[in-house]
């Protein structure tokens, strides 16, 4: 009986480790699967993809809003701090800045931007010590690599061109040591 | 050693199924918060303070959501919330315009959670494209054939699950911190 006990109390710790561990690295998995396909797409890390607005053929993830311009950019400062300036815009934007367990760590959009340009620099832990140069936020980001998911509202068929400018107005570039950066 | 074996195998099992999606479910489930029977939510989306089964289901769920002050996001049901809603039947959304936020929108989603192919390409509509009446006050249509008088048809299936989406961007305080009871639009089936 006792041995029988024993027993029961060893398979349910295993189910506990088992399941709790694939259970909390679930989010790091899911982004991971994500970003390798962002950089896959982008050729490399600190690029942005700029997606067409949403149709009933798009396939990039579920349950898109066919509202909303969507730009994504997978983010590495091991080597380097990424700054990043995006151009002002009179209506909605928000870039969600996202860690590799899924956590938002920052956001700047059209309510902290409020129509200028928006200008900020992401780091890590394990970004070599840099300036942050004049006029720009900084986020610190739990992991080294993470996701900038960047979303503008289309109001009418006819702003998506504009918005299109906008997007490819974007400056991403690293911040490399004794390198003059404006 | 066999009998060791075998039980580590069935803690192993066990393990995976309570890992699973459909277990995941059943915790989101236990955190869902309704608003006048007919929208559903999950506390905790876009937070880092819910627990690892929860912050597990919402990354399946609904990877990448936003805080509740940047977003709340609903999925709208007619009785049971458990069940998505069927294309083939017509459903109502009426309400008002003002919901307090930047925006909202209101999409609908084949059995597959992609935007349903028709001819009038309309897959969403948003506070700032409705036809309103004078007070304000506008009736979704979501169904297969578009309805006599429809002011603002949704098309929809004609078959198989659907899900119609409520997102509301940048709501005030006062929508969500109350998220079961701050009025939102209601869905009715046409019979």
């Amino acid at each position: 009986m006792r041995r029988n006990v024993a027993y029961v109390v060893i398979a349910l710790a295993v189910a506990l480790l088992f399941g709790g561990l694939r259970i909390h690295f679930l989010p790091e998995r899911l982004m991971a699967e994500r970003t390798d396909i962002y950089v896959k797409q982008a050729g490399g890390h600190n690029r942005f993809v700029h997606q067409k607005l949403p149709d009933a053929s798009w396939r990039e993830f579920v349950s898109p809003s066919p509202d909303l311009l969507y730009s994504y950019l997978v983010f590495d400062t091991t080597q380097a701090p990424i700054a990043v300036e995006i151009p002002g815009h009179d209506d909605y934007w928000i870039n969600q800045m996202v860690d590799d367990r899924t956590d938002t760590f920052g956001y700047v959009g059209h309510d902290t931007a409020r129509g200028g340009v928006s200008k900020f620099v992401v780091y890590s832990d394990v970004t070599p010590a840099f300036d942050v140069p004049e006029g720009f936020s900084t986020f610190k980001s739990p992991s080294p690599t993470g996701l900038f998911l960047l979303r503008y509202l289309v109001r009418t068929p006819d702003s998506i061109d504009r918005i299109d400018e906008a997007r490819q107005r974007i400056r991403v570039w690293e911040i490399w040591p004794g390198a003059k950066n404006s | 050693m066999t009998r060791f074996a075998l039980t580590v195998a069935a803690g192993i099992a066990v393990g995976f199924l309570a890992s699973t999606t459909p277990a995941l479910k059943l915790r989101g489930l236990v955190s869902s918060i309704t608003n006048g029977d007919c929208w559903v939510t999950v506390e905790g989306i876009g937070s880092k303070d819910a627990d690892p089964v929860l912050r597990a289901f919402i990354a399946r769920a609904g990877i990448f959501g936003n805080s509740k002050d940047k977003a709340v996001y609903f999925n709208g049901y007619v009785g049971s919330r458990v069940k998505r809603l069927k294309g083939g039947s017509h459903y109502q959304i009426t309400g008002q315009t003002n919901i307090p936020a930047a925006w909202w929108s209101i999409t609908l989603y084949d059995a597959d959670f992609f935007l349903f192919d028709n001819a009038d390409h309309r897959y969403s509509f948003a506070n700032f494209n409705l036809k309103t009446d004078d007070a304000g006050h506008f009736v979704i249509d979501v169904a297969a054939e578009r309805p006599p008088n429809a002011t603002n048809w949704l098309p929809s299936p004609n078959a198989g699950n659907i899900t119609l989406a409520l997102r509301i961007y940048e709501p005030t305080p006062a929508l969500y911190e109350h998220l079961a009871t701050y009025p939102l639009p209601r869905i009715v089936e046409v019979k």
